[in-house]
């Protein structure tokens, strides 16, 4: 009994610590009125399959999708292992270039000049445009799906990174000016934390964008992962095992957002709205 | 009325002793064209050693722009600054003056004492290491002991003013500016921390040079009082104040400093 208490007890503690991580104000009553809203609408779409009599092929409801998934589940998961390989190295990828460039337009302004209509310009080529191009150059490896991907988050995170690096209390600079702190400190010490709820806010963004971009890469050209299979599900007609697979595209975005908002409350332990 | 207060200008190879900061016909104008602004007019003003010195003036005149020229962080149009004999630049980089701003200024990332540390930890640290003060004798000094692990955002406005003077004593300069550093605060804690600035101003020796909009702070803190008018931008008038050595928070209430104030008042307006 003691040794499973004391089992019991070691679950809990980094459960417990993963739970402080989120809001716990209120979370009951958001988490109820959240999942009270997703039955209702569940019920409201079996309701109408029932009523109307849609053919499954059509639209399945949702008890086949539920059964879907868990006749697939090990399809779905092994599907999704290629999908989040190419997601998460996009994703390291497309921030980290951003990042990059974001340090050089705020130290140089002509390579801002030069360079941010550039950026602009891809920002506004459809991705699903550019990923033949890059399955022509790249080949049918991995490697057009991490570019995708990669593209997809750089956008959002190159603009709040720029934002976020000048988002320096003027005072600050000015203070860092008497202390007489040369530009590398400047930026150590100051501009990076400033930047980083930014920053933050951008991979949240950029980490479900990501996904999306792996599953368009997967479109053009690929044999595994989840964008094949919403592809193989579709030409087969198999309407329960492609919403599943949906839902499992959606799933791997939420956990990797939740992965994203966990850290940046570890990162962000200061109030990042108030100006002391 | 401007002469009698004002020592005359310290030009180069003249004598400085006892003069903590030469302002030698400063003027700063910003921007260029039609936009042109004259922020300072030709102000002329020297600082004694050891001396607390008041800049005060409508919003707009030029204060804060003339005690961040004395910083190093703006450049004069024309004239000069010379700190304890040298320029500003060298005095910076020397940690021969701190500065204090309205805000606090603190890095809300920072426990208090690493922003209180933070003076050591950049620009090169501090020269003459063994003159520098230990951060924890530097928060006691500003009676915030027991905070050092606290963040900014933890603290109130007036606890967090008190961490930013004591980063600015950390370095035991020989000047300190303010500007207008308790100008946010409530008047309770703006009239508790008059007092324990004029003890430490006391303990310490140091040359303060203070920006303020209130009368009675300037009077109350103060040796000079240094008016400046508005447009033109200049040094319009200096107030000796005759208030005894000894300044307790008593000493708000009393009727000579009234009498002072409205001294002040009468300089302001014909300024």
């Amino acid at each position: 009994m003691t040794k499973m208490a004391l089992a019991v007890d070691r679950m809990e503690t980094p459960l417990a610590r993963l739970g402080a991580l989120f809001p716990a104000e209120g979370g009951h009553r958001t988490i109820l009125m959240a999942a009270l809203g997703l039955l209702s609408v569940l019920v409201l779409w079996q309701a109408i399959i029932w009523l109307f009599s849609v053919p499954i092929y059509l639209v399945p409801s949702p008890i086949d999708v539920a059964g879907a998934v868990s006749r697939d589940i090990g399809l779905l998961a092994s599907s999704a292992v290629p999908t989040i390989v190419e997601a998460l190295l996009g994703f390291v990828l497309g921030n980290t270039v951003a990042i990059l460039v974001a340090v050089s337009f705020v130290y140089a302004k002509p390579v801002e000049e030069m360079f941010y209509p550039v950026a602009i310009l891809i920002k506004t080529i459809p991705i699903v445009a550019i990923a033949p191009v890059l399955k022509i150059m790249l080949g049918n490896g991995i490697e057009p799906k991490v570019v995708v991907a990669a593209m997809i988050c750089f956008f959002p995170t190159l603009v709040n990174s720029v934002r976020g690096f000048r988002a320096v209390n003027p005072q600050l600079l000015e203070l860092m000016r008497v202390l007489s702190a040369s530009k590398t400190e400047v930026f150590l010490r100051v501009r990076v934390q400033s930047a980083l709820p930014y920053i933050f806010a951008a991979l949240k963004i950029s980490v479900t964008m990501c996904v999306l971009g792996a599953i368009v890469g997967e479109w053009i050209g690929a044999n595994e992962g989840v964008g094949y299979l919403l592809l193989q599900s579709m030409y087969q007609f198999d309407t329960p095992r492609l919403f599943a697979t949906i839902l499992t595209a959606s799933f791997v975005a939420i956990v990797g957002f939740a992965i994203v908002s966990m850290v940046e409350k570890w990162v962000i332990r200061w109030d990042p709205g108030s100006s002391v | 009325m401007r002469a009698t207060a004002v020592a005359p200008a310290t030009g180069q190879g003249q004598e400085t002793a006892g003069v903590a900061i030469g302002i030698d016909n400063v003027a700063v104008t910003f921007g260029g064209g039609a936009g042109k602004i004259r922020a300072i007019d030709n102000a002329t003003l020297d600082v004694r050693e050891g001396e607390f010195l008041t800049l005060i003036g409508h919003s707009g005149c030029g204060k804060s722009t003339l005690l961040r020229v004395v910083a190093d962080i703006i450049d004069p149009t024309e004239g000069s600054v010379s700190i304890l004999g040298g320029s500003p630049a060298a005095a910076r980089k020397a940690r021969l003056f701190s500065m204090v701003f309205q805000q606090s200024v603190l890095l809300p990332w920072a426990t208090v004492l690493d922003n209180v540390r933070l003076p050591f930890r950049v620009g090169g640290g501090v020269r003459g290491g063994a003159d520098a003060m230990d951060p924890m004798e530097a928060l006691r000094l500003v009676q915030l002991e027991g905070f050092e692990k606290a963040l900014p955002s933890e603290l109130s406005g007036g606890m967090r003013q008190r961490v930013s003077i004591a980063r600015a004593l950390v370095t035991r300069p020989r000047i300190l500016l303010m500007d207008e550093p308790f100008g946010a605060l409530d008047e309770l804690v703006r009239d508790a921390l008059n007092v324990e600035l004029l003890r430490i101003w006391k303990q310490s020796g140091m040359t303060i040079v203070f920006v303020t909009h209130s009368l009675h702070e300037a009077v109350f803190l103060s040796q000079r009082v240094v008016v400046m008018s508005r447009r033109p931008s200049r040094i319009a008038d200096i107030l000796e104040v005759e208030l005894p050595e000894e300044r307790g928070l008593e000493l708000k209430d009393a009727p000579e400093l009234g009498r002072q104030v409205a001294r002040l008042r009468a300089m302001l307006d014909a300024g």
